[in-house]
């Protein structure tokens, strides 16, 4: 009985873990498509933190966007979901930072967390919630990489057949 | 009566099913965790004696850790892929129009319906396009687009009727940046509109990273420096008093109001840069914009 309670919370923190890893992906995959399809506004929004020199404003704003497809693609598939939870929170880390670090300088600007971005009017700032919206992103990667293994995932599928291929030698 | 042995059987066979199932489901599942899948794995539960299930449990283990390196090293791959093919449609997204053109040398300019009116001859395609002196995009699109522009504009393929906004007058250190460049543009458009290449020269100059102000930044242009870049970019010397004395900037403002509501009325909201072709808003994030409306 009490492994059987056991399998069953298991099954269903399976089930949690998939929603967690389709949120994140679809967080990714709705900011980077965002930043990519207007790669002009990524530019301004990135310079706007002025934490980076002029010469790698451009590759940063360049790259960012895709790393955050490719993070959205591996939740979405549920491939290598631990290292994409880390990749993940790492970045996430860095854009805590950075709005922090806007706020402490007293700067005006949008995060560009979704597209836009770049400066904005004195006291149209909304520094507070994006960090703390991007906390319950942090969360959300720590769940995964805390418990990786969800439902519906290629991780899954893969480590099952493995599974079975060792069933069968035996 | 036949149907009683066949309705035992059923929960015999669920009570075995459900924990190899489930059993099994978790070690599965349990792989990425490395280690801790080997550990919990029913092979090696019940072979626990014996030399031959040591050996096994290491097999699963050397397996299990090399399905995780495939697997990891199948996400850093696609991971490099996705990036590059971004960087790739980057490149060409973000690649300069027009590169190597250098300044509008032929495009002479006028002022009608408060827009400043660039043209060479009588082009059969107008563009309407809408920027603030403080917009830092704007700064983006000019350093991206702007050759070209007046490379089409010289060679008589495309006329473009300028709306100089000022809705971003408050990001501006003194509070009125957007209306006094847009009132150093009309200045320079109404006296000397007619000198080849001008009037986008000094746009271009207004633009440039180098001159234009950040917004939320501690200064930007006062009058006499926004003279001094109008001569510089080959404005008469007579143009320069009409600048330092703001004596357009107060038109410029009633222009900047019509080309607002005319924008909101066509487009519904206030952004820029925005171009216009036909009343509709071109998608300028589409490197081949210009093109494909000139033909």
């Amino acid at each position: 009985m009490a492994l059987r309670g056991r399998t069953d919370l298991n099954r269903l923190l399976d089930w949690i873990g998939l929603v967690v890893r389709l949120g994140l992906a679809a967080v990714w995959l709705a900011s980077g498509i965002a930043k990519a399809s207007n790669s002009r506004e990524t530019i301004v929004a990135v310079r706007a933190y002025r934490i980076l020199p002029e010469s790698a404003v451009r590759p940063v704003a360049g790259v960012l966007p895709y790393l955050e497809i490719a993070l959205g693609v591996l939740l979405l598939l549920g491939l290598a979901t631990r290292l994409a939870a880390v990749l993940s929170s790492v970045v996430l880390a860095v854009f805590i930072a950075g709005v922090i670090s806007a706020a402490a300088r007293g700067l005006s600007i949008d995060c560009g967390c979704f597209g836009g971005g770049g400066d904005v009017a004195a006291g149209n700032t909304q520094y507070t919630a994006e960090i703390l919206r991007d906390v319950g992103f942090l969360v959300m990667a720590g769940f995964l990489i805390w418990r990786p293994w969800t439902a519906l995932s290629i991780d899954g599928f893969v480590a099952s057949r493995n599974r079975v291929t060792e069933d069968e030698q035996a | 009566m036949a149907k009683r042995p066949s309705n035992n059987d059923r929960p015999v066979s669920t009570a075995k099913k459900t924990p190899s199932g489930s059993g099994g489901k978790r070690p599965a599942n349990s792989g990425p965790a490395g280690s801790r899948a080997t550990g919990s794995r029913p092979g090696g539960a019940k072979a626990n004696a014996g030399r031959q299930s040591v050996a096994k449990a290491r097999t699963n283990s050397n397996n299990s850790n090399r399905t995780q390196l495939i697997i990891g090293g199948v996400a850093v791959v696609l991971i490099i892929i996705v990036v590059v093919i971004g960087l790739v449609i980057n490149k060409q997204k973000n690649a300069v129009q027009g590169d190597g053109y250098g300044d509008a040398k032929a495009s002479t300019a006028t002022v009608s319906n408060g827009a400043i009116s660039i043209a060479n001859g009588d082009p059969s395609v107008t563009i309407e396009v809408f920027e603030d002196a403080m917009c830092p995009i704007c700064g983006e699109f000019e350093q991206q687009y702007g050759q070209q522009l007046a490379q089409y504009t010289d060679e008589g393929k495309v006329r473009i009727n300028l709306h100089m906004l000022n809705f971003l007058n408050q990001n501006s250190a003194s509070g009125d940046y957007s209306t006094r460049a847009a009132g150093a543009l009309l200045a320079v458009a109404t006296e000397a509109g007619d000198q080849p290449g001008l009037l986008l020269k000094f746009h271009s100059a207004l633009f440039d990273s180098a001159n234009q102000p950040a917004e939320g930044g501690s200064t930007d242009l006062t009058n006499d420096q926004l003279a001094d870049l109008a001569v510089k970019s080959g404005a008469p010397e007579s143009v320069r008093a009409s600048i330092s004395s703001g004596k357009y900037t107060q038109q410029a403002a009633a222009n900047a109001e019509q080309s607002m509501t005319a924008l909101r009325t066509a487009v519904g909201s206030v952004q820029t840069p925005t171009v216009l072709s036909n009343n509709k808003a071109v998608n300028t994030n589409d490197v081949d914009w210009l093109t494909n409306l000139v033909g």
